[in-house]
């Protein structure tokens, strides 16, 4: 299937803006930005230097969009393969260039031609789709609470595990492998949070704390999965929403 | 009039009204676009953050002046040779007040030495790092050669006019006109800088402030 060229040039021109623009042209070339990234602590080539990442925006920039298939599929290696958009090269940067939003830009160019990398988009199918990207039913979700609740209740008989209760302080929302793979994690939400005498509650709507919308360069997806935590929060009139990481 | 006249009036005129004007032309560009169609610049804006963000850098206080403190040492050296002796150097000082009455600060010939050859010697060692390191080697384009070149050139021919090296009203000529040059790129190269360092750092200032995680 050819590339579909005009998809990317509307989609760079939706990117552009006042940071985009100034970032991409005060960038010295120092290569400072090395010092902050794993990917260069690693294997130090020169494709982890951090500002090499924005080479394929300029190259597509300066053709209009108008790249080939094989540079394309550079890109795509390039901007999801060397960068989690962890963000700590802009704190070694003198300018402060900011090469995640960048990166996630470029990403908003694969994303267009639908050559999001298979992983990502099916977590993220999952997501739009289940709620959270392991694809967890509401059944294992609710089992999950209920079983990490009895294994806290064993030190602390009054801990409570309350879900979608309206009015508290907080809702609490998390990473779906807490549930999947580590409900120790949960166990230990549930005996700091009752510790701590904290006024919260776990949500059956919107709990999925990541967004890998955001994390793929997906805007619209972004403000899907966003949308859904911020409905949840306003559903049950909590005042905060957290998350872990 | 002579070429001489010529490079000493009409073309510092031209060079600074460029400078300055481009310089305007590029921060209403920059705050239109913004308005337009990058409304977290404005929103997200945080001045006690941004303040301390621009603070850290123009001082050494930051992450990269502990992990790189030589590029750090040679960077701080070329900006105070360039930016000191360029506004208060004693020929540039007469210069500013011969022709628009500016009357400020100036620095001895000595110290004007010492800045510039200091200087000098990190554009030196800038270059170097370009050649040497594999990783710094691979970003280097056409565009970094330009502005070390721009920034090296009047720093050179100044010392060497000042020093009576080579046909001193040639030499002084090539310092003037390589000076106009690097005043009127600022705008329109990376050497903008100038300005978008303070409107960059205030940006990502403000972006971590908001988090919480100190004034990077």
């Amino acid at each position: 299937m050819a590339l579909d060229t005009i998809k990317i040039s509307e989609t760079l021109a939706a990117k552009w803006g006042a940071r985009l623009g100034m970032w991409l042209e005060i960038c010295a070339r120092c290569g400072l930005c090395a010092k902050g990234c794993h990917f260069f602590q690693s294997d130090p080539r020169p494709e982890h230097v951090p500002a090499y990442r924005l080479k394929p925006l300029r190259q597509v920039l300066a053709a209009k969009g108008n790249i080939s298939e094989a540079d394309m599929a550079a890109l795509v290696d390039t901007v999801y393969g060397t960068c989690t958009m962890c963000q700590r090269c802009t704190m070694y940067c003198p300018h402060g260039i900011n090469i995640a939003f960048m990166v996630r830009a470029t990403r908003a160019l694969a994303v267009s031609v639908g050559l999001t990398p298979k992983g990502l988009a099916s977590g993220l199918a999952n997501a739009l789709e289940m709620g959270n990207n392991l694809s967890i039913t509401a059944e294992e979700y609710q089992e999950t609470l209920d079983w990490q609740l009895e294994e806290v209740q064993e030190e602390m008989p009054e801990a409570a595990c309350p879900v979608d209760q309206e009015g508290v302080r907080s809702m609490v929302t998390f990473h779906p492998r807490d549930i999947k793979f580590y409900p120790g994690n949960l166990y230990s939400y549930l005996k700091l949070y009752n510790a701590m005498g904290e006024d919260f509650t776990f949500t059956s709507q919107g709990w999925d704390s990541t967004n890998i919308g955001l994390f793929a360069g997906d805007d619209a997806a972004a403000g899907t999965l966003a949308g859904r935590v911020v409905a949840a929060g306003e559903r049950l009139k909590v005042q905060r929403v957290v998350t872990a990481e | 009039m002579n070429v001489y006249d010529l490079a000493t009036g009409p073309l510092v005129w031209l060079a600074f009204a460029l400078c300055l004007g481009g310089l305007s032309v590029r921060t209403a560009l920059f705050l239109r676009l913004a308005r337009e169609r990058d409304k977290p610049v404005f929103t997200g804006f945080e001045p006690r953050w941004a303040g301390l963000s621009i603070l850290h850098w123009l001082l050494p206080l930051n992450v990269t002046a502990l992990e790189s403190p030589w590029v750090t040492l040679a960077g701080f050296l070329f900006h105070a040779g360039l930016l000191l002796v360029g506004f208060l150097g004693l020929g540039h000082a007469v210069f500013w007040n011969q022709a628009w009455g500016l009357n400020w600060w100036s620095i001895p010939d000595g110290l004007s030495d010492v800045l510039t050859l200091a200087s000098l010697a990190a554009v030196l060692f800038f270059a170097l790092r370009r050649l040497v390191r594999p990783e710094v080697k691979a970003l280097t384009s056409a565009g970094d050669w330009l502005a070390l070149a721009l920034a090296a050139a009047p720093m050179l021919t100044g010392y060497l006019t000042a020093h009576g090296y080579g046909d001193p009203e040639t030499m002084f000529l090539i310092h003037v006109c390589s000076g106009c040059a690097l005043i009127a790129a600022i705008p329109f190269t990376r050497l903008s800088h100038a300005l978008f360092f303070f409107l960059s750092r205030a940006v990502t200032g403000s972006d971590f402030g908001k988090r919480q995680v100190g004034a990077w």
